[in-house]
């Protein structure tokens, strides 16, 4: 049996679009805070993105699967010991976490888009900042998080870098002839 | 639980620890309001809504041992590349069952440019061993903000 369903992709309300110059916006915008910040806040908000994105992903099969199986071992008594003498929950408890999937999916959108040198050409577009409605921060972010959520980046990564690699048309042969060697020289000179 | 001070040296040092769990609070409230702060001004990253064109859950009914699919009808309305990972929550039961389908979407990853539609087949498999009833939960994309559509998978006995 089979069921079928129309959905489609769009803009968040009340903010701006996926533009290319709201990507590009986007994208210096990160980097010219990273002169602002230091690196512990940056690696830290990173990590509190990366786990948000797990606690997001645990709600899903595969996620759940994923997580169960790392909680019944050895690396999630390891991970929480880890966690807890290393101070790690508190450092990342107060972070803001980053939205690592949106500017991972961003920042590749921006390498297909079609209006990139006009969107250079134009004055630069300020980038909207995140502001007051970032969802709350957890608690306590778990280790089991973390580490679902580095695997759904990963997933991402390399499903993204071959779309990248597949949208530039049909692959090279597999075979490439080679060329003939160049004579070689047998003289005491060049010995 | 901590013995009550005696003299008066006791009387300091607890005052002197109480003095110190203050300072050290007052620290990492200050420091985790200057974060809280510091994350209201980062640069925000455009996302991606799912909004399924009706409300209507997707129904299917299948016997024990047997096969469905849902099938997505994906159009792209932003302006760029949008990623694309069909994902499938838990099924819950009536009676509180939790079942973890096993299903697999085609493609199961892919890039839609803007204004290009794509379909996406989720084919589910039950179990021999599922108590029958009804199982609601979410078809949604990987990644995107919460939302999806909802489903419902009627698991039947088989019929001799």
């Amino acid at each position: 049996m089979t069921a079928r369903a129309q959905v489609r992709l769009v803009d968040e309300p009340d903010r701006a679009g996926r533009t290319t110059a709201a990507l590009v916006a986007s994208l210096s915008g990160r980097l010219a805070a990273l002169s602002l910040v230091s690196g512990a806040d940056v690696v830290g908000a990173l990590a509190a993105g990366v786990a948000a994105l797990g606690r997001q992903a645990a709600e899903t099969t595969e996620g759940r699967r994923l997580r169960d199986g790392l909680a019944h071992g050895r690396p999630a008594t390891n991970a929480a010991l880890l966690w807890k003498q290393l101070g790690i929950e508190r450092w990342l408890s107060t972070m803001p976490p980053s939205r690592v999937l949106d500017q991972l999916r961003n920042d590749a959108a921006l390498l297909l888009v079609d209006d990139l040198a006009e969107t250079f050409e134009l004055p630069p577009l300020v980038a909207e900042p995140t502001g007051a409605d970032r969802p709350a921060d957890p608690a306590r972010i778990d280790p089991l998080d973390l580490m679902v959520g580095m695997w759904v980046l990963a997933t991402d990564t390399v499903d993204l870098v071959q779309a990248l690699a597949d949208s530039s048309g049909p692959p090279t042969a597999t075979v490439v002839p080679g060329r003939p060697a160049p004579a070689r020289v047998d003289g005491g000179v060049l010995r | 639980m901590t013995e009550p001070p005696h003299g008066a040296g006791d009387a300091l040092s607890e005052i002197l620890r109480l003095q110190t769990e203050f300072q050290g609070r007052m620290v990492d409230e200050t420091l985790r309001y200057l974060r809280r702060v510091q994350g209201m001004f980062e640069p925000h990253s455009p996302g991606t809504v799912l909004r399924p064109d009706a409300s209507d859950a997707l129904a299917v009914t299948v016997p024990l041992g047997g096969r469905a699919s849902v099938v997505l009808d994906v159009e792209n309305r932003q302006r760029v590349h949008t990623a694309l990972a069909a994902v499938l929550t838990p099924l819950v039961g009536d009676d509180g069952t939790t079942w973890f389908v096993d299903a697999d979407a085609r493609p199961a990853f892919r890039l839609l440019a803007p204004a290009e539609q794509a379909r996406v087949t989720v084919r589910l498999r039950v179990p021999g061993d599922v108590p029958p009833g009804l199982y609601r939960g979410l078809v949604t994309l990987r990644g995107l903000h919460p939302a999806g559509v909802p489903l419902e998978v009627t698991v039947t006995e088989v019929v001799a």
